[in-house]
């Protein structure tokens, strides 16, 4: 494995100066005349580049003579002593240099006292898609900002003259002269990057431009996730976050993540606003999101903004695509186990469009002949639409559902689940500065688990209301504030049956309503240093007709209480947010941030599996406390010269309350009683996570490495001492790395290697009833084996002609490539069956020893799929 | 105030156990990548040596039986007997002392046949080492024995067990001790299991490991002995079988020592049950 990371170490190192040693990217010049002037000079540089100048002819003094003296300097570092003596910036696009208005020196704050504003969305050239991200910048000065999640910019400027910059990643820069004298409108289209397919990075903000985005948010490119090396088919979701410093999945096929130490249910996975219960299918092997659909993936760790929340570890939100207003495309990919497509539709050429994507299984060849009368398949639908009601206003729908059944088809006897979310939204823009986004999302869960006569199902539903606000106060002062209405509705396990004389444990279904209001002011309180400050206040009621049981400190049951219909128990809480960011130079940035979040509803549980399974979400209760995190973040982020290399540190410290953990052997099934299952403590989670990262060029990706701890106390647990939770894993290594071997040919790698999970090992066994029986000490006193894993994709483009409408591509992964076992359990209670594998026994008179047995999962999955788009 | 009262009434689950077979058997080709190999695991060291107690009391009338060992390091560990420990069980002014057997070390039987009685409290006491273990029970219900069906194949050893009882029922709990003799050697038998009803659901129950099948010729003799559990002794069972049988399957819980009801920290579990046991010819 250490030469597997050196190996990697070595390439990255070695890639990530490839493009510096370039002569067609960053040609070398030589120029030693003594004086020259500026129209020689920049013939001369043409020459020698091949690249050519483009400018106003009235910003630049082509007779201007410079002293101008360099031997073999690469282009970039030319054009950098060039801006130095004429006083103008430059941009590359494509064989293009294109030079700016000078830079404006000091925008003062009495400046931004009388300011204009500058407002519009940022699209995509081709589809209309907006672009939720992208970069405007003003040329020369440090100002800038970011879309918001519509594609949705707003900038303050006093009145002159300006040259606006427009980025995105994968984008082709555009810039915008503007002579600016009143409040504009600049709605701007950025055409995508000129290496199309399969898609990649090409290019990133120029480097210098303030970097608006929050050092902690992390950004999941859903080109980088499509790229990912996929497994059966798909990359998936959750494998993407993993790639990501500070969360770690549970192992392979699950679909459970833990961030920063937080428990698997503290995460919230949001599409569009609404809610995803169980990001599953197939227990955890593939994910529900489709990639093709999602255009934007935000992770917030820590810091997370107040319109955001209710989770206490990760905020997972996910922008889907609108649809290309302009033109049809459809889209697909073919694979023996999966199949998937989508298709986009403008329904009114440049204002109105749908996106649907339809996913289905089809691994019946695998199991029918042995199991002719099992169903076993998962299947996901997605549809969006947009209107573009006018320049103030946009609605759009989405609807996203999914499903998995594992049947018996003669008595429909199994498993299944499903999930369905969907909002609408309406966009606003009020006035010259103030952006409204209404949101109506509804989000369930439902779980079945069904026998020939009778079921076992578990659901959970939410419908809520939402309004955001986004204020552009001044060029340094910007607001956010709105509020929430969302009911829930729980059943936490009931049984059905078709036998009217059964009568069965009485198991209360539930509901409750929660509601926000949230303010959050941004200010530039110098050119360096930024404040945001923040509340979020919920409350969360829970309502009857409702039975509810007390516990005494034994956890037995002590009284019964009915209540009648109305709120019969609330919970009232402030959440106050604080950041500090402060540049320390136009490259380096220093976030300190701290926040206090509470989590309402909590899913139930004992489960150390990766797969999914039964289940049961409550809400908080008077026997549930709200979960408490309080987290303290200091993060660091430096931008290297080399456009696209960027470093980033950040330590964090959680202090978690009224977390859940479970009595011995709960039962968590079928229980009235399920909440005196339950134990509650406190738990502590600290680390560093540390990532260099290139997302521009040939050769890009990032490598991290995370330092973490994750302990609980939970009295009556481990008498009462202190002990490591599951995922408590030191530590955490990742390298993702993407190469354009030539414009067809695209190959990607991930490497993971991380401490192995905490588990209870026996310290000793005893004899009863002929069975061995494990005696334990220490709670999670041991640990898995260290899991390491190496995934490789080729990707070759199947057109000669990458210009062509049809694109086709095929796509070869290995998951696993190393065919590294990754244990995912040990076990104590087998006996050896050779030549098959161990078994428990069954016959308890025969003396034989048992054996320590692992199980690992995948050792190695190849997979190829057919790519097309039309 | 209301005390909370469960309710239940009768309930009976069909056949879930062929039906849930069944979705193992694919749930194993969802799975077709997962292996299970023996591995050399190296344990850390415990506070071993400890008692254990293994005392079933019965209502029938016969010599009853206690058995005593120590808990030990290794999974290849022997077994180490409690030979030198004082043993005995009273109910109210009754007292039955036992001796220990010669033939089976560890083993302690009654100097007297008796049985459980009904509504009587049972304590049993150890005394051993200077100190004295104790723990108490009650005669628990039991209701009829279902009827055993069975699985056939090719081969010689052509039967197996399909279905002993319901793995659920809310208002019955049962273990069921199965000797199966082969034909023509009587007297011996040549395997033992177990099978349970409990009034819980769990989800390593659901899907569990793989497990040895258990073949036997026709003509077996098949001696079932079926014990009524009480609430606590039904979980104590219930999370013995979380711990061995069903450790390893799909949905695992996290794994914990069984609560035992002996005083003084001795491992094990004292109970009293009332037995119903049939004999039958396997066809």
């Amino acid at each position: 494995m250490q030469r597997s990371i050196i190996v990697y170490l070595l390439l990255l190192i070695t890639g990530l100066d490839l493009p510096a040693q370039d002569p067609v990217t960053d040609p070398l010049i030589t120029i030693v005349t003594e004086e020259i002037n500026v129209r020689d000079l920049m013939e001369e540089i043409s020459r020698q580049s091949g690249y050519n100048f483009s400018y106003d002819a009235r910003l630049v003094d082509e007779n201007q003579v410079v002293l101008f003296r360099v031997e073999r300097m690469p282009l970039t570092r030319v054009l950098e002593a060039l801006e130095s003596k004429i006083n103008l910036t430059w941009t590359i696009i494509g064989r293009q240099i294109i030079l700016n208005a000078p830079r404006l020196t000091g925008i003062t704050a009495e400046k931004e006292a009388a300011t204009l504003v500058v407002r519009g969305y940022v699209t995509d050239a081709m589809t209309g898609e907006t672009l939720p991200g992208a970069t405007v910048s003003v040329a020369g000065t440090s100002k800038g900002v970011v879309t918001n999640g519509f594609g949705y910019y707003t900038i303050n400027l006093p009145s002159g003259h300006y040259v606006l910059v427009f980025s995105y990643i994968g984008y082709q820069e555009l810039t915008r002269s503007i002579h600016l004298q009143q409040d504009i409108l600049i709605d701007v289209a950025l055409d995508i990057g000129t290496i199309e397919l399969p898609d990649v990075i090409v290019a990133r903000p120029a480097s210098q431009i303030l970097e608006e985005r929050d050092v902690e948010t992390m950004i999941l490119n859903p080109t980088v996730l499509q790229n990912l090396p996929e497994f059966g088919g798909e990359s998936g979701l959750i494998k993407g976050l993993q790639t990501l410093p500070g969360i770690k999945t549970h192992s392979d096929g699950s679909a459970f993540f833990y961030t920063r130490g937080g428990e698997k249910d503290q995460n919230l996975i949001i599409i569009d606003d609404a809610p995803i219960f169980n990001p599953a299918h197939l227990f955890g092997f593939y994910s529900m999101v489709i990639p093709e659909f999602t255009k934007e993936i935000k992770v917030y760790k820590s810091d997370i903004p107040v319109h955001l929340g209710d989770r206490l570890s990760s905020i997972v939100s996910i922008r889907t695509k609108d649809g290309n207003l302009n033109q049809w495309q459809f889209s697909g990919a073919i694979n023996p186990l999966v199949n998937r497509f989508s298709l986009e539709l403008p329904v009114v050429r440049g204002n109105s469009s749908i996106f649907t994507s339809f996913r289905r299984s089809n691994f019946e060849w695998l199991y029918r002949q042995n199991n002719p009368n099992a169903d076993l398949f998962f299947g996901d639908f997605n549809f969006k639409w947009n209107y573009r009601l006018g320049d103030q206003d946009r609605l759009y729908f989405t609807l996203i559902s999914g499903r998995d059944a594992l049947l018996n088809q003669i008595d429909s006897s199994g498993i299944s689940w499903g999930n369905l979310a969907s909002t609408i939204r309406w966009n606003h823009v009020f006035g010259k500065r103030l952006f409204s986004n209404t949101t109506l999302y509804t989000g369930s869960y439902r779980y079945r688990l069904g026998f020939a006569d009778n079921a076992w199902e578990s659901a959970i539903g939410t419908l809520s209301l939402k309004t955001d606000f986004s204020h552009y106060i001044s060029a340094s002062l910007q607001a956010a504030f709105g509020f929430e209405i969302a009911g829930f509705g729980f059943n936490p396990g009931t049984i059905s049956t078709k036998n009217n004389l059964i009568d069965l444990p009485n198991i209360g279904k539930g509901s409750s309503r929660k509601q926000i209001l949230y303010y959050e002011v941004q200010a530039d309180i110098s050119s360096r240093l930024k404040l945001k400050g923040g509340v979020r206040f919920s409350t969360w009621q829970n309502m009857g007709p409702a039975e509810v049981f007390t516990y005494n400190s034994l956890s037995e049951v002590k009284d019964t209480q009915q209540f009648g219909e109305g709120v019969y128990q609330a919970y009232a809480y402030p959440d106050p947010r604080l950041s500090i960011k402060y540049s320390i130079n136009r490259t380096t940035y220093l976030k300190l941030s701290a926040g206090q979040y509470h989590q309402y509803i909590q899913l139930i549980s004992n489960s150390v599996s990766p797969f999914t399974s039964f289940e049961v979400w409550l809400p908080s209760s008077p026997n549930i406390k709200p979960q408490r995190s309080r987290q303290v973040d200091l993060s660091l982020l430096k931008y290297f010269d080399k456009p696209g290399v960027e470093f980033s540190l950040a330590t964090y410290y959680k202090a978690l309350d009224n977390q859940i953990d479970f009595r011995p052997h709960a039962n968590t099934i079928i229980n009235p009683l399920l909440e005196g299952e339950l134990r509650f403590g406190v738990m502590d989670a600290y680390g560093l996570e540390l990532q260099l990262k290139k997302d521009e060029g040939k050769l890009n990706g990032w490598m991290n490495y995370t330092y973490s701890r994750a302990w609980r106390k939970t009295p009556g647990l481990n008498q009462g001492k202190i002990y490591p939770a599951f995922q408590d894993r030191p530590h955490d290594f990742a390298l993702l790395v993407n190469y354009r071997c030539t414009p067809r040919i695209f190959f990607s790698s991930y490497f993971t290697w991380y401490s192995g999970s905490t588990f209870s090992s026996p310290t000793g066994f005893y004899r009863y009833l002929n069975q061995t029986v494990p005696v334990y000490s220490d709670k999670n006193n041991d640990r898995l084996p260290s899991y390491q894993r190496l995934d490789l994709a080729l990707q070759f483009t199947l057109n000669r002609n990458l210009e062509n409408r049809f694109q086709h591509s095929i796509s070869i992964s290995f998951y696993n490539a190393l065919r590294h076992k990754n244990i995912v359990a040990v076990d104590f209670n087998k006996v050896p069956n050779h030549p098959d594998r161990p078994v428990v026994p069954a016959n308890f008179i025969s003396e034989r020893d048992l054996v320590a047995t692992q199980a690992d999962l995948i050792r190695f999955m190849p997979s190829l799929t057919y790519k097309f788009k039309l | 105030m209301k005390i909370f009262e469960r309710k239940i009434r009768p309930f009976r689950v069909k056949r879930q156990q062929a039906a849930l077979g069944q979705l193992v058997l694919i749930l194993t080709c969802v799975c077709i990548w997962s292996c299970v190999e023996e591995v050399e695991w190296p344990l850390q060291s415990g506070d071993n040596g400890q008692l254990v107690v293994e005392g079933i009391l019965t209502n029938q009338q016969k010599i009853q039986e206690v058995r005593l060992s120590q808990s030990f390091d290794n999974l290849d560990s022997p077994v180490v007997p409690v030979e030198n420990a004082l043993v005995r069980i009273s109910s109210g002014s009754e007292t039955f002392t036992f001796r220990k057997s010669i033939l089976e070390p560890g083993l302690y039987l009654s100097n007297q046949s008796f049985s459980a009685d009904k509504d009587r409290i049972y304590t049993l006491s150890i005394f051993w080492k200077d100190e004295i273990y104790e723990a108490t029970g009650k005669l628990s219900f039991v209701a009829p024995l279902d009827r055993i069906s069975f699985d056939r194949s090719e081969g010689p050893d052509s039967l197996t067990i399909r279905q002993v009882a319901p793995v659920y029922h809310p208002l019955e709990q049962a273990m069921y001790e199965i000797f199966i003799e082969w034909p023509g050697t009587l007297l011996t038998s040549h395997a033992r299991l177990f099978y349970y009803t409990f009034s819980t659901i769990d989800g390593n129950e659901i899907f569990r490991p793989a497990t040895e099948e258990v073949y036997f010729p026709r003509g077996s003799r098949l001696i079932i002995n079926k014990y009524g559990l009480d609430a606590e002794f039904a979980d104590y069972l219930r999370t013995l079988v979380m711990e061995t049988q069903w450790q390893g399957g799909l949905f695992d819980e996290a794994s914990s020592s069984l609560e035992s009801n002996i005083s003084n920290g001795a491992l094990g579990y004292f109970s009293v049950c009332a037995v119903i046991s049939d004999t039958l010819i396997a066809r």
